[in-house]
């Protein structure tokens, strides 16, 4: 008391002298505040007790200080006021080292609850040790020792947390105790357990004993059965843990539904005693409302279901289960099968039917489709149209569903009508927004959709409201608020306000366009919107932690938040997303530090776990393809082999998020190395990147001989927006031949050695809704390539390809995709177009190779033909040999379909594909068929045998420059990577080709036709 | 208070001792951080001056610290069940209570003198305390059964001997009934209360730096 007194007395001394200066000052002497703003002390006013406690409280609130006191100096008639700091830390890395898993590093340091950010006090590192102790312990780790050590960055403010965790031996199970309240034998619940007396223990292992048994009982029927595992006193000389395990079973239940017929799974969704796991009145009620739900959907609209529950003891049966079996019984009394005809409206004015119609969740009956309805989706759509209206100004509008039964006296159809009264619409008349400083009243507008002359509605408040905090949110005011009142606008004419609602109407689709229509209005609404700002949050500093390879320049390029600017959020969640991009952090954590803290200027904290940079592969398998034939041009054989695949990549190998991969895949048949290099924002530019590939391929489409590919390209991407991208690249590579089973000069033309040196130029815009499945959007592409002798290539020429795709929705589940592809190659100065016949004198000319020509035919082309086989062939050997035009047109019309077993999930496809490859542009015709070839014995006059063979005489160069219909039919399968395809094409005109007699006879020729039908197996879209 | 001597005085007396080298004096400072927010020394001078004025002595600091965090607990709670502020004439009520309790009003007079409180700061001080007394009564007292055995009891062991101690005649039990069942509620209440607030103590971290002079 004396000292409190003394030091009190020259306190009360200092107490109401005039302040000469006022200083925020660090426990080191540093100054960090002169004359510090905001606070209740001010220079040349007197202190009063009241305004430094203020003063002190004030300051703490920012968050900046741990430990803070009020110090008077003498300065001349007046006393200098000094605030003695100790400056908070705030929690950034957490760091574990030591751990064997499980839990995982990132596992423990969630345990330990410290957030990046969070202000440092001493008390929690030892709760956080505490509860990682705990968490190690429930992964059978009772004999881990932890301890932290905190290195604190006093310029940063920054501490992080480095834990050392010796994990010690797992603790080892010592016996399981097993209460039994069951029927079944010790032995077999023990079997299921798993875990024996020395096993070494984990959360997950006990997780998964417990689950087998409960899945074994709930299989066996006992659908209420407990399993129950309770840990013993550790044993720490030993080392061991008893396990007291006890189960009981409770009756079993049996469910059974008569009246109708349920599959087993189907059951098992719809009654939730299953899942559940209990058997109670309510659970039955919702089975019986499940059934009666999946009846409506089947068209038993009339379905009753009951239920009754039955208990009796099993006592016969010498090896037999035996004790209480509870037997619940839905009773199915299903009616008649109703059909939904249609639905109607009435009454709906304002909303056109069609728009309508398109919201509903029922639908009628139709080719293909079965309808869907159930009073349950009946009352859905009845409120959703209530909404709808709601949220156009019609507040009291009235949705009536009606369910005409036995509709013009025909037992079992159905109409729907849905009776609409809409009642009057209810619009804003004027808009008023207070305490908007800082985002202007325009912008704020800009998102708001209560304007004047709109219709009002609560559910319109509350987007807006929304709408405007997040603006508010993203502007860097995270605790801005948003209150609201309205009041009805006697003065203004309503015609006169609702001038605006009209003009809307004409540029609104769902709006009936009626002349003779006119809106019934109620009085309107006045609004305003108050806004309360709050502080804007603004970035101080930068702070980056976590990487270890990563350059930090590569990090500060993602990220958007910038120092000085305000906090928005939006920024830190496209940082983040830029940064995950990368692909080189499995964690990216952005935070201000001292989020609570008053003080509007944060440091923000981006802290970045690097991922693993090395990532090895490895697989085997078998692979079986259809190789071509040599021999048969129309022909292949099947062959099998096994098949091994080894991946290695590097991630960010230089610390710039690039990376380098080498991928080996091999079998007997074929094998392939490839080295890729790929770097992101190259040129310190983020739309840039660049890739380059080098791959050695050796494979044997043909099973006479052995193909070598060495390919090796570069490419430098530029993304000009999210959906459209250029690509710049340079090819090169070198087809050999090697091998041989045959002479050389029937290695086919497909297969000769070529050379080839190209740049190109790809172009690409895509809007497709789902690219795997598209059915809305549309694709686009334009590609041109050159390639010169002068460079290095087998033969000069320019390439051009272009594709544009379409996609089309109709209604709600089909859709009408379309597709055209145009490409043309063009020799020049020493390279010429291969003629029909070729040229096979010495010197051959130079031609394109063959592998750079156009092909047609397949699963993603022209359906009517194999992989690769329309356009001209070969005049010798009738092979086919590519094009230098290339058309095709695509037409698919895809719909649902719904049958049983696979439910919606399988779709149908009616298509049309045109087109052909043609040997030249020139030669692009729209023709029918070609001039069919005419044969005529080598001996005019003779008898046609093995000594006179017949050889073509006219229209034998195999050109077959015709434009080729094939219609088809497809079944589709979705599938989160694409659909399923199956695809039957048909050709509608199949030309007559040339080939050598199948009968090997010198000069002998004949006629052949490709097959008509073609069937193909594909995952994905066909385009 | 000897207690309080032992304990502070030479912490504060190094720190007096060494800020004076300067001539600096510390006017105030933190003396304890309770989850996010700080009770400061000028909190505890004052509350010991309001025990000087009601009672005519005060507690040491760390008892009169505990007090405090005591109140941030109940406070908190109430401020976030938007409990309501006492009405002024409660408060007034209160003070006429408190000045009875002073033998005449010369002696509240002088005690309000001497403890250097101003008539603001105790209708302050009143109106925080009626605050927290009232949203301590209105949680527990719905959960307080009194047994009548109980009420028996308390006749026979405390009203009945008070008042012979003073030579009155007791009341009659049915006539002390209404009074007794009160007191006997509070008597619940306030057990509860303390027993919640112990519990609420584990859970609150507090950091007390009341014998420091920094941390």
């Amino acid at each position: 008391m004396c000292v409190r007194g003394n030091s009190g007395t020259q306190a009360q001394a200092a107490l109401g002298k005039v302040a000469t200066h006022i200083r925020v000052v660090r426990d080191d002497g540093k100054v960090l505040l002169d004359e510090p703003k905001r606070l209740a002390v001010e220079v040349g006013k007197p202190l009063s007790s009241e305004a430094i406690a203020a003063s002190i409280k004030t300051l703490y609130q920012t968050g900046d200080y741990a430990y803070i006191s009020a110090v008077a100096e003498p300065d001349g008639d007046g006393v200098s006021l000094i605030f003695k700091v100790k400056e908070n830390l705030f929690i950034n890395q957490v760091i574990i080292n030591g751990l064997k898993p499980p839990p995982s590093d990132s596992s423990a340091i969630a345990a330990m609850q410290l957030s990046l950010g969070q202000t440092y006090r001493q008390s929690d590192i030892p709760e956080a040790l505490n509860r990682l102790k705990d968490t190690l312990r429930e992964e059978g780790l009772y004999q881990a020792k932890v301890k932290a050590e905190e290195r604190a960055n006093q310029a940063t403010h920054q501490l992080d947390v480095i834990v050392q965790v010796d994990p010690g031996p797992r603790v080892l199970v010592e016996k399981v105790q097993l209460i039994n309240g069951s029927e079944y034998r010790d032995a077999d619940l023990l079997k299921l357990f798993r875990l024996k007396p020395g096993k070494e223990l984990t959360a997950a292992r006990l997780q998964s004993g417990t689950t087998r048994i409960r899945k074994f009982f709930e299989k066996k029927g006992h659908l209420s059965a407990r399993v129950s595992l309770r840990r013993g006193d550790y044993n720490e000389s030993t080392n061991t843990l008893p396990l007291n395990l006890e189960v009981t079973e409770g009756p079993r239940v049996l469910v059974a539904v008569t009246g109708a017929k349920f599959s087993k799974g189907n059951l098992r969704k719809l009654v939730p005693v299953y899942q559940e796991g209990s058997v109670d009145t309510d659970l039955l009620e919702e089975g019986k409302r499940n059934l009666r739900e999946r009846l409506e959907r089947d068209g038993y609209f009339d379905a009753k279901v009951e239920y009754e529950v039955n208990s009796k003891q099993m006592t016969s049966g010498r090896r037999e289960w035996k004790g209480e079996v509870e037997t619940i019984t839905y009773k199915v009394d299903r009616g008649s099968r109703h059909k939904l005809l249609r639905i109607d409206f009435e009454g709906n004015r304002y909303f056109s039917t069609d728009l309508l119609r398109s919201r509903l969740t029922i639908t009628p009956s139709a080719l293909f489709v079965r309808p869907r309805f159930s009073r349950a989706l009946l009352d859905a759509d009845v409120l959703s149209m209530k909404n709808l209206y709601a949220a156009n100004g019609f507040l009291s509008a009235r949705v009536d569903g009606q369910v005409l039964d036995d509709y013009e006296k025909k037992t079992g159809d159905l109409v729907i009508r849905f009776v609409i009264d809409e009642g009057k619409q209810t619009l804003v008349s004027a808009l008023a927004i207070e305490g908007d400083h800082s985002v202007s009243d325009d912008e704020i507008r800009g998102v708001v959709a209560s304007l004047p002359g709109q219709p009002y509605s609560d559910i319109n408040v509350a987007t807006d409201r929304d709408n405007i905090l997040a603006l508010y949110f993203n502007e860097g005011f995270p605790n801005a608020t948003f209150t609201w009142r309205v009041e009805p606008d006697t003065e203004h004419d309503v015609a006169e306000k609702t001038k605006g609602a009209e003009a809307r109407k004409e540029n609104d689709e769902p709006l009936e366009t009626s002349k003779s229509y006119r809106i019934d209005r109620a009085e309107p609404m006045k609004l305003v919107y108050k806004i309360d700002e709050g502080a804007q949050i603004r970035v101080k500093t930068l702070l980056y932690a976590g990487y270890v390879h990563t350059r930090q320049r590569v990090i500060r390029r993602e990220v958007k938040v910038k120092p000085g600017g305000p906090l928005r959020e939006g920024d830190v969640v496209e940082s983040q997303q830029k940064l995950y991009n990368l692909g080189i952090f499995n964690r990216v954590t952005i935070e201000p530090q001292n989020a609570n803290g008053t003080d509007p200027e944060k440091d923000v904290v981006v802290l970045v776990e690097e991922a693993k940079r090395y990532t090895i592969a490895y697989g085997g398998g078998f692979e079986v393809q259809r190789l071509a034939s040599t021999t048969d041009p129309t022909g292949g054989q099947i062959k099998a082999a096994p098949r091994g695949i080894f991946e290695i990549s590097k991630e960010n190998i230089t610390g710039r998020a690039d990376s380098l991969s080498l991928k080996i895949r091999g079998s007997t048949i074929q094998g392939r190395a490839l080295l890729a290099y790929s770097a992101p924002n190259t040129f310190n530019n983020e739309k840039l990147s660049f890739q380059a590939t080098a791959y050695i391929e050796k494979s044997q489409d043909i099973n006479t001989f052995t193909q070598t590919r060495y390919e090796g390209n570069v490419q430098l991407t530029d993304r000009l927006s999210p959906r459209e991208s250029l690509l710049f690249r340079y090819a090169f590579r070198k087809v050999t031949v090697s091998n041989l089973n045959i002479p050389s000069e029937e290695v086919p033309l497909f297969n000769q050695p070529t050379l080839v040196s190209q740049f190109s130029t790809t172009w690409f815009r895509d809007t497709r809704n789902n690219p795997a499945d598209a059915t809305t959007g549309s694709f686009n592409t334009a590609d041109v390539g050159i390639a010169d002798t002068a460079i290095g290539s087998s033969a000069s020429f320019l390439r051009v390809y272009l594709q544009n795709s379409t996609y089309h929705p109709i209604g709600r589940n089909w859709s009408f995709a379309r597709s055209l592809r145009i490409g043309i190659l063009q020799p020049y100065r020493d390279t010429v177009s291969l003629t029909f016949p070729g040229q096979t004198t010495i010197p051959t000319p130079r031609i394109i190779p063959l592998p750079e020509r156009f092909y047609a035919g397949g699963g993603t082309s022209l359906r009517g033909f194999a992989l690769n086989q329309a356009g001209p062939r070969d005049s010798v050997t009738g092979f086919p040999v590519g094009g230098q035009a290339l058309l095709i047109f695509n037409q698919e019309l895809r719909f649902p379909m719904k049958l049983p077993f696979v439910g919606s999930s399988l779709g149908g496809a009616l298509f049309y594909d045109g087109g052909n490859s043609f040997s030249q542009l020139s030669r692009v015709t729209f023709r029918w068929s070609p001039p069919a070839p005419i044969y005529r014995p080598a001996y005019p006059g003779f008898k046609p045998g093995p000594f006179n063979p017949a050889q073509c005489l006219y229209n034998c160069t195999n050109e077959l420059n015709y434009f080729s219909h094939v219609v088809g039919f497809g079944l589709r399968y979705s599938t989160p990577v694409g659909p399923l395809r199956i695809d039957l094409g048909y050709e509608l005109n199949r030309p007559e080709f040339v080939i050598p007699c199948k009968i090997r006879v010198a000069f002998c020729q004949q006629g052949t036709q490709l097959p008509k039908l073609q069937v193909f197996f594909n995952l994905g879209s066909s385009f | 208070m000897r207690r309080w001597l032992q304990t502070s005085l030479p912490a504060l007396a190094l720190l007096t001792a060494s800020l004076a080298a300067h001539g600096q004096v510390i006017v105030d400072r933190m003396v304890a951080r309770v989850e996010t927010d700080i009770i400061l020394l000028s909190d505890v001078r004052e509350l010991a001056r309001y025990q000087i004025f009601a009672d005519g002595k005060a507690e040491p600091d760390e008892q009169i610290l505990n007090r405090l965090i005591d109140q941030w607990i109940v406070r908190s709670e109430a401020n976030v069940a938007l409990f309501p502020q006492p009405k002024d004439e409660d408060v007034e009520r209160s003070l006429a209570r408190l000045k009875r309790t002073f033998s005449s009003p010369e002696e509240y007079e002088e005690r309000k003198k001497l403890s250097g409180l101003s008539d603001d700061d105790i209708l302050r001080l009143l109106r925080s305390q009626l605050y927290l007394s009232n949203y301590l009564d209105t949680r527990f007292r719905p959960s307080i059964q009194v047994d009548p055995k109980a009420v028996e009891e308390f006749y026979q062991t405390r009203v009945v001997p008070r008042a012979e101690s003073r030579g009155q005649k007791p009341p009659t039990l049915d006539a002390a009934r209404e009074f007794i069942q009160e007191a006997l509620v509070q008597r619940a209440v306030n057990e509860e209360a303390d027993k919640w607030l112990k519990e609420s103590r584990s859970r609150v971290h507090v950091q007390s730096f009341l014998n420091e002079t920094q941390p």
